[in-house]
């Protein structure tokens, strides 16, 4: 039996040169199907603490920078086989997607405001209205040069959503020079450049 | 299983910020190999639910969540 193999990332070429894992192990460009999975030797499956995570991400990063395009993998994918037979059409369009790009996370911070709840109809209308966020258009309006892709996830108290930028690479100081510069009526709060990791496809297979 | 969701509660509790953006992407986002993979890091939903809190709580210690 082959040792599991711990993914990192998907791609649909593999990097040029031997980088490492999270371990420090040499990364292997396996081929599944149309895709490249990008993944490391290891015993077992990594225990879950804040080194590991920082150095699994850390791992990603190196792939994400020696690569065109990437999918990030999940922390934990340990596997005696790769397999992404069934959703190669959605994996490409995500490559695709992320091609020469990388990830901006906005943190979104603020009241709700208040619903309409004179009618069921009102409700919903002013539910949808206050989930996409209209406090961020001046914002959208300002990043409309630059995002390629949002996501929005919204939530509940005090952080309204999470929204999350696909920009060009190299393209994160401009970015963040354009947010400085709004006032907004929401509090907002960057991270980034990450790797794409909100573009990935998120089904459970 | 326990054992790990104590490792999960004992990373998010000691968190900072920068950390909870890179626990949100690397266990929460990012594609998922096999159902499998998913059982190897058992107890995530709780993280994610714990997680969800923190970040909330995040604002009040991110110096750039600035009121505007």
């Amino acid at each position: 039996m082959s040792p599991p193999l711990n993914v990192y990332a998907l791609a649909d070429a593999p990097p040029a040169g031997v980088l490492s894992g999270a371990l420090g192990e040499p990364v292997r460009a396996l081929r599944a199907g149309p895709f490249w999975a990008l993944a490391g030797e290891v015993e077992k499956p990594p225990e879950l603490t804040a080194e590991t995570l920082r150095a699994h991400e850390a791992a990603v990063r190196r792939l994400a920078e020696a690569c065109a395009a990437v999918l990030p993998v999940r922390f934990g994918s340990v596997v005696e086989q790769v397999d992404f037979s069934g959703r190669e059409a959605e994996l490409l369009e995500a490559l695709e997607l992320v091609r020469g790009r990388e990830q901006m996370t906005l943190r979104v911070y603020g009241e709700e405001p208040p619903l309409d709840r004179r009618s069921g109809t009102a409700y919903l209308e002013s539910l949808r209205s206050s989930r996409s966020l209209p406090e961020l258009d001046p914002l959208r309006a300002a990043l409309a040069p630059l995002v390629r892709a949002e996501r929005v996830e919204a939530r509940g108290g005090p952080m309204r959503a999470s929204v999350y930028h696909l920009i060009d690479r190299g393209s994160a100081p401009g970015y963040l020079r354009a947010i400085s510069d709004l006032q907004l009526a929401v509090r907002v709060a960057p991270s980034g450049p990450w790797p794409a990791w909100s573009f990935a496809p998120e089904a459970l297979r | 299983m326990r054992r790990r969701e104590e490792q999960a509660m004992e990373i998010l509790e000691g968190a900072d910020p920068s950390l909870l953006d890179l626990i949100d992407h690397v266990l929460n986002k990012g594609v998922l190999v096999s159902g499998e993979a998913m059982l190897g890091v058992a107890g995530v939903d709780l993280v994610y639910l714990r997680l969800e809190a923190l970040l909330c709580a995040a604002d009040r210690v991110q110096p750039r969540a600035r009121k505007k």
